[in-house]
């Protein structure tokens, strides 16, 4: 399994921090910071779907993560200046994209109905619903920090190495907090259905 | 039990991330073998990791660019990122009336310059200093979407002159053929702003002929030479199959 993994990951390996990527985003990038504004539309035209899938997967508001998409782009416009050539532009962007995602959930969480947590934890077993349809259900009812990791692993399929720059942790423990990611949903799934 | 559970379940943990040695591999599948409810444990967590592994990533398609453009746009005042420090400036033009006159001065040369450029007839335009000043206001223009294709046509108009800014993102080589009266038009420039690899690129009475692979940015500047309303017409093909065929008007 870990070598599966690693010919996946191996392309992927310039992605390390210590030594510069080649991408073709930089010279989008030095353009965007030396010329003129307008050649970042090169850049949200490429990465505004990935990003919005995100979102789309992560709060589950398609108004919302039309917004949110549109706060990342601008947000990484004015972190720009500060940008980094060791790191591939998607990577830095997706950074920025989960950690806004991450806080939006924990607003969202704030001000949600004590009824609807209830009626979470006191869902009905689903019987007749499809086994993707299930798994979706379950990946919504885990925490924030593993419903990421799955997201992004699985739904985005990003590499381990991605998710790890995305997330900020490192690559070890993306695999660990993936493996518990999938305990905690065939938990779930083992007590609120009859997915097994 | 609970000891032999924690035990198996480390065991699975570490084959399933990959850090598993060679004794702890024979540990556990000593514990499978021996227990049928241990082995329906471990093919639960390697069934659903196959399921998440099956999943295809979406891709719903939504275009916020010309959004986000403009909010920056409005945002910096059409300032670049790098002209956000100030410091040099501040120090050395002080008091305010010496800034002032040092702005006025600036705005004036650049002012002469930029109708010097615009109104000559050398064609020596240079469109990205234009371009770059300019913030996303088209009135009209094309925008495209489908899932491995993204083009967007954004018109600016200084005076009588027509910037047709095309931005595509495709993974298929795309055609485009733009064309227009002479007796409307007079083509200024045309030429690719960003691309990849070398593109064709044609010039006939009245049409201009390009293509797009990958992430391509291509500018045509055309000089309106008629009082009455004058159209461009643009279509885009990918093998051979028609995506667009617009007729855009300019009064």
């Amino acid at each position: 399994m870990k070598n599966d993994d690693k010919i996946k990951d191996k392309s992927l390996s310039e992605i390390s921090s210590e030594k510069p990527v080649k991408d073709d985003d930089h010279d989008i990038v030095r353009r965007v910071l030396f010329e003129s504004v307008n050649v970042y539309e090169l850049l949200v035209v490429k990465y505004q779907g990935p990003v919005f899938n995100l979102f789309l997967r992560m709060i589950h508001d398609r108004d919302e993560a039309e917004e949110m998409t549109q706060i990342v782009f601008i947000k990484a416009y004015e972190a720009l200046p500060a940008f980094s050539f060791e790191h591939r532009f998607f990577s830095w962007l997706y950074r920025i994209a989960v950690n806004q995602a991450l806080n939006e959930l924990k607003k969202q969480r704030r001000f949600v109905d004590i009824e609807k947590i209830k009626n979470i934890s006191e869902e009905a077993i689903e019987k007749d619903a499809d086994k993707d349809r299930l798994l979706q259900n379950a990946i919504d009812k885990l925490k924030d920090k593993y419903k990421a990791v799955i997201v992004l692993k699985y739904f985005q399929q990003l590499s381990y190495k991605e998710v790890a720059f995305a997330l900020n942790i490192p690559e070890k423990k993306v695999r660990s907090r993936l493996y518990d990611a999938r305990l905690q949903l065939k938990e779930i799934l083992e007590r609120n259905t009859d997915y097994f | 039990m609970w000891f032999r559970k924690a035990r198996l379940d480390r065991l699975i943990k570490a084959r399933m991330t990959g850090e598993i040695s060679a004794e702890q591999e024979a540990k556990l599948n000593k514990m499978l073998q021996d227990s049928d409810a241990q082995e329906k444990e471990y093919l639960r967590m390697q069934e659903l990791k196959l399921q998440l592994e099956s999943i295809r990533p979406t891709e719903e398609n939504i275009d916020v660019s010309v959004r986000v453009i403009q909010k920056i746009s409005a945002a910096n005042h059409a300032e670049n990122p790098k002209t956000h420090n100030f410091d040099v400036f501040n120090s050395y033009f002080n008091p305010l009336p010496a800034r002032f006159a040092f702005v006025m001065i600036i705005g004036i040369i650049l002012g002469a310059g930029l109708t010097w450029m615009v109104t000559s007839q050398s064609g020596s335009v240079n469109p990205q200093m234009l371009s770059g000043s300019l913030s996303a206001s088209g009135k009209q223009g094309i925008s495209y979407a489908s899932h491995n294709t993204s083009i967007k046509l954004v018109p600016y108009q200084i005076e009588n002159l027509y910037y047709l800014n095309f931005v595509v993102d495709t993974r298929n080589e795309t055609n485009f053929e733009v064309f227009f009266s002479e007796t409307d038009f007079v083509m200024k420039k045309s030429e690719y702003v960003t691309s990849q690899g070398s593109q064709p690129l044609s010039f006939n009475s009245g049409s201009v002929v390009f293509a797009a692979n990958g992430i391509t940015s291509f500018q045509i500047i055309l000089e309106k030479v008629t009082r009455s309303q004058a159209s461009v017409t643009v279509t885009a093909t990918q093998n051979q199959n028609n995506l667009i065929s617009r007729q855009l008007f300019f009064d």
